[in-house]
């Protein structure tokens, strides 16, 4: 297998959330590969179906919502999986989860069951993959793995609750419970923004090592820029449910080739510039999810509209290697430079 | 966790020292005393006002309310509880002979109405917005809101007249004291005992479970690839019980309380009768004791629930 060969491939994922007795198209139409031992970030303001991605190939959408159309394959080592096509909560799908894809959510204040010790909650992935493994191995073994997320005093940390870490160790066991078994894929969906700075940089460093240590194919689900700098090998840039621009991070960086990453990156405040700089925030607000423009999506807030943006929505168009984008006038984003 | 309990029930003291004084003087502030209820109103214009006086001195109803309260303080400090004004007999032999008979329907209630409430209330919560979670929840609004007394005269008219289930009333047939041998009698009145309160538990762990089924550790637990049951059992209830737990320690009083009138109607032998009884015809120690068993349960049951949610829940720490 190439070090590049993807783990997991989205294609055309549709989902739909019916709340209210609407319809709310939440992703329409978005494709990605992850790959092995890369970093695949996905940015985006809130609502713009970021988290709900994430949740789809976990198959761990709220009710009231499904797939509508497209596909999530997972390249195992005993050939595709088409996830997708799983019962929700079925057997192929539980040893999936956990096992081969793991996830971390975003706030660790809740994500960990308050009344059960960290000890416990790591013990049970451990031994629900490994039906054999006799609780007293499984404590070693998470001993072993809160040591390794640089937890001090694990043998005696592993016996207490959750309310008794802060906030940081919360999070670095969850990644602990999450690595637990060695998955292939994590998922961490805004793992940091609960967290104030300086924990994040540690938690990010122990993000890298897994990449770079373990090989583990890693989709970062963020809305901080400077993450993406920081730690993105791809990324992907989504605004109401649709990958507008997909690239290296050299590609989205250097080179914006859509309107909206443009904005994006010329609305963050630099350090060092001083409380008298001025922001450029994007204009007017996201749309109600229930009340579309037409066309695309981003018309209504973009400089570059033209008549044709609200007739329809751009086809994604290749502007060179892995580098595409969903706009018809990105040529001339292109040239008005950074 | 020792020293919690002990501090906790010396704070009972001063509490029981202070409603027992107030059940005291409730009794005093009635009109008429316990001699009017002895002697028969036609007989009454017949006594003398000297026989009356003399019945109340050896009652020790002469004396100054304050004087006879202390005095019954006193004695239940030295582990007297008095005697039944009417019959002489010692109110603690009164309340022997009875409790066991309340305790037995009080705690058959209990159990149905946790048992059932909480295994209706989680069914209900996994089903949500079935058919049977819609059957549940409106028999659990009527559960709650008839009187308990409306279903016990229900309850005999079809169980007992209609289809001859169970008996009509009473605790025992003569000479069949073993407990198999009155179950019959205990069923229906501890089903009816409990229904308010299985609603009530049912209503509560329904809504306690959605609470936090909907909470991220429950995606959290789904993540790992646990099967159903045990994110909804092992993570989802076991942090819901903690709220229910607290809710059926609080009811606990409510459940003696109903049991006053859940014996009239099944003529049930136990303290409800014997305590109504002594308050109609103001039979002070009686009334005294059972309300101060009353309120001493009501405390207890509050410091009970105290150390349960400490148990269930790591977060609540004793002190």
């Amino acid at each position: 297998m190439n070090t590049n060969a993807a783990i997991i491939t989205v294609k055309d994922l549709n989902v739909n959330f019916y709340t209210n007795q609407r319809c709310n198209r939440v992703i329409n139409g978005v494709s990605f590969e992850i790959k092995r031992g890369r970093t695949l970030c996905i940015v985006g303001e809130s609502g713009c179906g970021k988290s709900v991605t994430a949740n789809a190939i976990m198959q761990l959408l709220p009710e009231l919502s499904r797939i509508e159309k497209g596909s999530i394959t997972y390249h195992g080592s005993d050939g595709d999986i088409r996830i997708d096509q799983l019962d929700k909560n079925g057997k192929e799908m539980r040893k999936l989860r956990g096992k081969d894809i793991a996830i971390i959510f975003q706030d660790p204040m809740t994500a960990l069951n308050p009344v059960y010790t960290v000890g416990f909650q790591i013990n049970e992935m451990l031994q629900a993959h490994n039906p054999r493994m006799s609780r007293k191995s499984a404590t070693e073994k998470s001993i072993d793995l809160l040591k390794d997320m640089g937890i001090p005093l694990p043998e005696q940390r592993v016996n207490e609750y959750p309310h008794q870490f802060s906030g940081g160790m919360r999070q670095r066991s969850m990644i602990a419970m999450a690595m637990a078994c060695a998955p292939r894929v994590l998922l961490a969906d805004e793992p940091t923004t609960a967290l104030d700075v300086s924990i994040q940089a540690q938690i990010f460093e122990l993000m890298e090592e897994l990449k770079t240590k373990r090989d583990t194919a890693i989709m970062l689900i963020t809305h901080d820029m400077g993450v993406v700098a920081e730690l993105a090998d791809e990324v992907a840039v989504m605004y109401m449910g649709n990958i507008v621009e997909f690239g290296t991070i050299e590609d989205v960086l250097n080179s914006p080739a859509h309107p909206y990453t443009k904005a994006l990156l010329k609305s963050i405040p630099v350090l060092g510039k001083g409380k008298t700089q001025k922001l450029d925030p994007i204009r007017g607000s996201t749309p109600d999810p229930f009340s579309r423009p037409k066309g695309c999506q981003f018309q209504p807030r973009c400089d570059y509209a033209c008549k044709e943006c609200e007739v329809q929505m751009p086809d994604e168009t290749l502007v060179n290697g892995i580098h595409r984008v969903m706009c018809f006038n990105y040529l001339e984003v292109l040239e008005n430079g950074k | 966790m020792v020293s919690y309990i002990l501090r906790k029930f010396l704070h009972l003291i001063p509490m029981l020292f202070v409603i027992s004084f107030l059940i005291y003087l409730g009794i005093e502030l009635m009109p008429g005393d316990a001699v009017d209820f002895m002697i028969s109103p036609d007989e009454m214009a017949t006594v003398s006002a000297e026989a009356l006086a003399q019945m109340r001195s050896t009652l020790g109803l002469d004396k100054p309310f304050p004087v006879r309260y202390f005095i019954w303080l006193g004695n239940l400090l030295r582990g007297d509880f008095g005697y039944s004004l009417q019959s002489g007999v010692a109110v603690s032999t009164l309340v022997m002979n009875t409790l066991p008979a309340t305790l037995e329907l009080s705690v058959a209630a209990l159990l149905i109405s946790t048992l059932a409430g909480s295994f209706l209330g989680v069914f209900s919560a996994l089903r949500k917005n079935s058919i049977a979670d819609n059957a549940l929840s409106i028999a659990g609004m009527i559960g709650v809101a008839i009187p308990q007394f409306l279903f016990g005269l229900i309850a005999i008219i079809v169980f007992v007249f209609n289809l001859g289930w169970f008996p009509v009333g009473g605790r025992m047939a003569p000479g069949q004291e073993a407990f198999l041998q009155r179950f019959e009698y205990l069923v229906l009145p501890a089903i009816v005992l409990g229904l308010s309160m299985t609603a009530g538990v049912m209503r509560y762990s329904r809504a306690s479970m959605l609470d936090s089924l909907n909470r991220d550790y429950v995606k959290t637990a789904r993540s790992k690839g646990l099967p159903e049951w045990r994110v909804n059992l092992v993570h989802g209830f076991r942090v819901a019980c903690t709220p229910v737990a607290v809710l059926i320690g609080f009811r606990l009083p409510m459940l003696i309380g109903g049991a006053v009138v859940i014996e009239q109607i099944f003529q049930w032998p136990g303290l409800g009768v014997m305590f109504l009884g002594a308050v109609r015809s103001q039979n002070t120690p009686i009334v005294m004791m059972v309300g101060f068993f009353s309120v001493l349960l009501v405390l207890l049951a509050s410091i009970i629930v105290d150390i349960l949610t400490a148990i269930l829940d790591p977060r609540i720490k004793f002190n």
